[in-house]
């Protein structure tokens, strides 16, 4: 019948047009960005960014989205860098890994930027990197996981650098805590997210050779109302202090019931709850709570003469001017990225081979996280001196805990 | 010793989450039963409800207000979903209506995000929160709180179904829909009524579960899940059953993770329903007798 | 009435698939390789898809968990080349022997049941195995994920870059879709169409429903599989947050907003899906300039809930109705030479 093979036809015709549609929307740019080679056109530098500033992961990517963003106003008000003004191309990876491997694409066939700084938790991070390593570019993770700059399997890491302190450097000021306080038979309770196993397992590698004995490992999820089943587990094995290793929410959960079930030891926690949120949920019970965390928290009570203070109050003042908002760690990774980028075009120029290089030679650069020195080897450069110890007092305030 | 009390603070937990599975439960059962739609974003009314509440008290508002307050609007974003997204494909196919609530429970996160922002809040607990000792367990005032509040919510639906006009409506609509019609009852706004109710109730368990966990945008997807566990262990349209799941699955989770781990505590949640699926499709308590709200 | 309409859908003509194929090979060599991992996404989840539109269409189920058949698929790949440096067929083998078997052992006793049954025991399944593949480290890397998964090799023939990957992708899609087409249109596929109308009408006549449905199903989740396997060589790293019931929710939205009563439609839905979103990054900013991603999601969340307002069938057969209306003025031959006009229509109302 005629009709049949016409409305087949109409189908195929829609497909096809659909196809043109996805072509349009997606390759849009494609001319205008084609005109330039490299991402130096017209006396611009293109960065990209590949920002988780929503989904799960937004507390953490929006204060790094707003840094970039404010960072990059600075220098270009000031002229750019080296006489050329940065175009930020920033991308929201929605707390996706699909996004943030399609966000990365986009940045180096599209966009063809000069050098990426994104990955807001580990495991868009590690997809980005094998895009980056190939291609060749630039790229600075925000991300904390030891595995982006140091990976286990060895895979290559030339382009990939790293501004947040690793595992590798909190676990040992952790470690470090612990022997001075005497505390020998801990218990360990971590999220069940990459960030608590991956501290689990750095935690594992150094307590023995430190002769700390974790007398009970546990872990909770994310989405933890009620930890007080899993704490009277905790509370039978006797620990001398517990470490809880988590991020705002679930670990404010934890140490509610850890007191609610009345246990009175020690309770250490990871910098994932350096925000005022921990305590605002935690309420009486985060007094007492010790925890690493990058110098941001107790700006007020540095030394004058500290490297860093002055740097730090520059971004404090300069963010929370800006966004009404607090001014937290993560956004100082970006800060940190955006910065040393910006000292290695100056020195690089548009080479994406000389702006890595440039990156790999910084050395004393005073940041937010600590002062980095990176090398071949070292593509994170921070030492577990950037950190201190925080302690929570009575009234629910930040103070230096040691 | 030491072990009786481990086992009763491990029923403590449980029946304190169950009891909030229980609400959101319930509401599965009521709006499966009177419109045949398996609501998606049942569980995101409970994120509504904590989040309004939270927002009034931190305005100061006194807390009874601002509950009830909240309670009332998620009762009427309820009725708006009805009336807009449900209502309107009620003659579409059962996968279509599931999407559709989906897409409801989509937004409403989205507008949860632009409004509360992605921190985690928290709400100051009902009562003073010191924890009271028994027999070397720990009992909080706030789970006595969330019992206390969910039975007395289950009471009163059972009383506004079997006792009330309106309920009594409700509940025709469900054994006989053109019997009910001939009597002069519009099935539509039994659609309405029940969805709406389901939300209010959606709503009590957001704000009972906020001062004890926190809230944020997206607590709605695991408590909806939990609670549509319980709901299908009670045979869907059973609703004492799917109260009886809901503490099952409050206590099954709380002595996982007690006496195990809690890795694995979804996956035994979820082994359950699909036990249940398998070998008693009608529910763990099914009756030979027909719909019940 | 309804009869003629089915056998208006499922009666074969290739010219205009012949057009379609020839627009896919040309696309790579005009797009940029951008646009060439978007469409290998696309295929990716329409090879998924093509099962689920298989498993509603002509299954009258639903399944929200298909994520984690798309994860057995990818873990066994991941874990047969990473791990033990197999062939990458022997990864896509063994992914469809595992999700064959586990479809198998959820099918038969859930599709005897009523309609939602199968749709909640999915549900229950994928996050029972997104647990595993979190739980067990030792195979998986728990969720640090898994890394170094190589790229895809086929008896020698290694498919490394973007374009190789991109046609093997839609070869596979294309076939995956005219193998179900096969079967829609055999006796089984009467036999399956009939039980979308009325269980107890196929019983008469004889057609062994569950059976039917049960085939279905282990296809939709083989597909699912080997999809999965093919997407882990391609992003080369995988953790389990991939492999969630919003995972399993979103390969549903795709195949509702395509449409299940064309065995096309859950290649439309894929492409819509990915449009749509790529759609509403560029143009959310354009209005609202100072908000984030969330501006987005309440955006598609509201779209979703329209469009199965107004059109409940999916968009395959509103599109091919206003297509028909807009054909319809014209005369007969204009409507024969319909598809490349589509194209002129679609592409000069974009500019």
């Amino acid at each position: 019948m005629k009709g049949e093979k016409e409305m087949k036809k109409r189908m195929f015709a829609l497909l096809t047009a659909m196809m043109m549609m996805i072509l349009a929307a997606c390759g849009g740019e494609d001319a205008d960005s084609a005109s330039g080679s490299g991402g130096d056109s017209g006396g611009e530098i293109k960065i990209g960014s590949v920002i988780d500033a929503s989904g799960s992961a937004s507390p953490l990517g929006k204060g790094e989205e707003e840094t970039i963003k404010m960072i990059v106003d600075e220098l270009n008000e000031k002229g750019g860098i080296g006489g050329k003004k940065i175009k930020l191309i920033s991308i929201d990876s929605k707390s996706d890994q699909n996004q943030a491997v399609l966000a990365t694409k986009k940045l180096i066939e599209q966009e063809k930027v000069t050098a990426i700084i994104g990955g807001t938790i580990s495991g868009n991070s590690l997809a980005m990197i094998p895009l980056v390593e190939k291609a060749g570019i630039p790229y600075l993770s925000l991300a904390a996981s030891k595995q982006v700059n140091n990976p286990d399997d060895k895979s290559p890491r030339k382009w990939t650098f790293k501004t947040a302190q690793g595992d590798d450097v909190v676990i040992p000021k952790l470690i470090e805590y612990l022997e001075k306080e005497g505390l020998k038979k801990v218990a360990w309770l971590n999220v069940a997210n990459s960030y608590g196993t991956s501290g689990h397992e750095e935690f594992t590698k150094l307590a023995d050779k430190h002769g700390i004995k974790a007398v009970i490992e546990e872990e909770f999820e994310a989405t933890v109302n009620d930890a007080k089943s899993t704490l009277t587990r905790v509370k039978k094995a006797k620990p001398e202090a517990i470490i809880i290793w988590g991020t705002a929410q679930e670990s404010a959960v934890v140490t509610k019931n850890i007191r609610e079930i009345g246990m009175d030891v020690p309770v250490i926690e990871s910098h994932g709850i350096g925000t005022k949120q921990f305590i605002e949920l935690a309420g009486d019970a985060a007094n007492g709570v010790v925890f690493p965390a990058g110098k941001l928290l107790v700006l007020d009570e540095l030394d004058d003469k500290d490297p860093q203070k002055e740097k730090l109050v520059a971004f404090k003042e300069a963010y929370e001017s800006k966004y009404k908002n607090t001014a937290s760690t993560f956004g100082g990774h970006a800060y940190d990225a955006i910065h040393i980028l910006a000292e290695a075009i100056e020195k690089g120029g548009a080479d994406k081979e000389k702006i890595r290089e440039a990156i790999e030679q910084t050395d004393g650069f005073v940041g937010i996280s600590g002062t980095f020195k990176m090398s071949a080897d070292d593509h994170n450069g921070l030492t577990s001196d950037s950190l201190v110890m925080v302690k929570i007092d009575e009234n629910g305030e930040w103070k230096l805990g040691e | 010793m030491e072990l009786t009390s481990q086992f009763i603070q491990l029923i403590f937990s449980g029946l304190t989450i169950g009891s909030i599975y229980a609400l959101v439960a319930i509401g599965f059962v009521i709006t499966y039963n009177i419109t045949g739609v398996l609501n998606f974003a049942q569980g995101d009314f409970a994120m509504l409800g904590a989040m309004l509440a939270i927002t009034f008290v931190s305005m100061d508002m006194p807390m009874g207000l601002g509950i009830i307050l909240s309670i009332g609007i998620v009762v009427l974003v309820g009725g708006i979903f009805e009336r807009t997204a449900i209502y309107p494909a009620r003659n579409a196919s059962l996968p279509t209506l599931i999407i559709i609530t989906l897409g409801v429970a989509i937004a409403i996160r989205g507008f949860a995000i632009l409004i509360w922002g992605t921190q985690p809040r928290s709400l100051p607990p009902f009562t003073e929160n010191n924890p009271i000792n028994v027999l070397n367990a720990v009992l909080l005032p706030q789970s006595i709180w969330a019992v206390g509040i969910s039975l007395v919510s289950l009471i009163a639906m059972h009383y506004f179904f079997n006792k009330t006009f309106i309920g009594k409506a409700v509940t025709a609509c469900v054994v006989n829909r053109s019997a009910a019609r001939l009597m002069g009852i519009k099935p539509e706004w039994m659609s309405f009524i029940s969805i709406a109710v389901s939300a209010g109730l959606g709503a009590i368990a957001g704000i009972i579960i906020a001062p004890i966990s926190g809230a944020t945008y997206e607590m709605g997807l695991m408590i909806g899940m939990k609670a549509f566990v319980a709901a299908v262990i009670g045979g869907l349209t059973n609703a004492p059953a799917a109260i009886i799941g809901a503490f099952m699955i409050g206590i099954l989770e709380s002595f996982t993770e007690g006496l195990w781990t809690s890795g694995y505590k979804d996956a035994i949640s979820f082994a359950l329903l699909l036990i249940v699926l398998f070998f008693m499709p009608n529910g763990l308590f099914a009756k030979a007798s027909g719909k019940r709200v | 009435m309804n009869h003629s309409k089915v056998s208006e859908l499922y009666n074969r003509h290739y010219g205009g698939l012949f057009l379609f194929i020839a627009a896919l090979v040309i696309v790579p060599f005009v797009a940029n390789s951008f646009l060439l991992s978007v469409l290998i996404l696309v295929g990716l989840y329409g090879i998924v898809t093509t099962g689920l539109t298989m498993l509603m269409g002509y299954a009258g189920q639903i399944s929200l968990g298909h994520a984690a058949f798309y994860g057995i698929g990818a873990y066994a790949s991941a874990v047969m080349t990473g791990t033990y440096g197999m062939p990458g067929i022997v990864g896509i083998l063994v992914g469809v022997a595992f999700a064959g078997t586990v479809a198998v052992l959820i099918g038969i006793p859930t599709l005897k049941l009523k309609e939602n049954y199968l749709a909640l025991a999915t549900l229950g399944f994928g996050i029972i195995i997104f647990t595993f593949f979190k739980e067990l480290k030792e195979i998986t890397g728990g969720l640090n994920g898994f890394f170094g998964i190589p790229s895809f090799n086929l008896f020698g023939f290694a498919f490394d870059t973007d374009l190789k990957f991109y046609f093997l992708i839609w070869a596979l899609l294309i076939v995956g879709i005219l193998f179900s087409k096969n079967i829609i249109d055999s006796r089984v596929g009467r036999a399956l169409r009939s039980i979308h109308g009325s269980d107890v009408a196929a019983n008469s006549i004889g057609v062994n429903i569950q059976q039917y449905k049960l085939k279905v199903f282990v296809l939709s989740a083989v597909y699912a599989s080997v999809a999965g396997s093919l997407y882990a060589h391609y992003v080369t790293f995988i953790n389990p947050n991939l492999f969630t019931a919003m995972e399993s929710i979103t390969f549903l939205i795709m195949v509702v907003i395509g449409g299940s009563a064309n065995i096309w439609g859950g290649m439309i839905g894929a492409i819509v899906y990915v449009l749509l979103n790529e759609l509403l990054k560029e143009v959310v900013p354009m209005f609202f300039p100072n908000v984030g991603g969330e501006f987005q999601i309440v955006f598609f969340g509201i779209l979703l809930v329209a469009i199965l307002i107004y059109m409940p069938q999916g968009l395959a057969p509103t599109l091919g109705k206003v297509w028909r209306r807009l054909a319809g003025r014209k005369n007969k031959k204009a409507a024969v030479t319909g598809p490349p006009n589509a194209d002129a229509t679609v592409g000069g109302s974009k500019s």
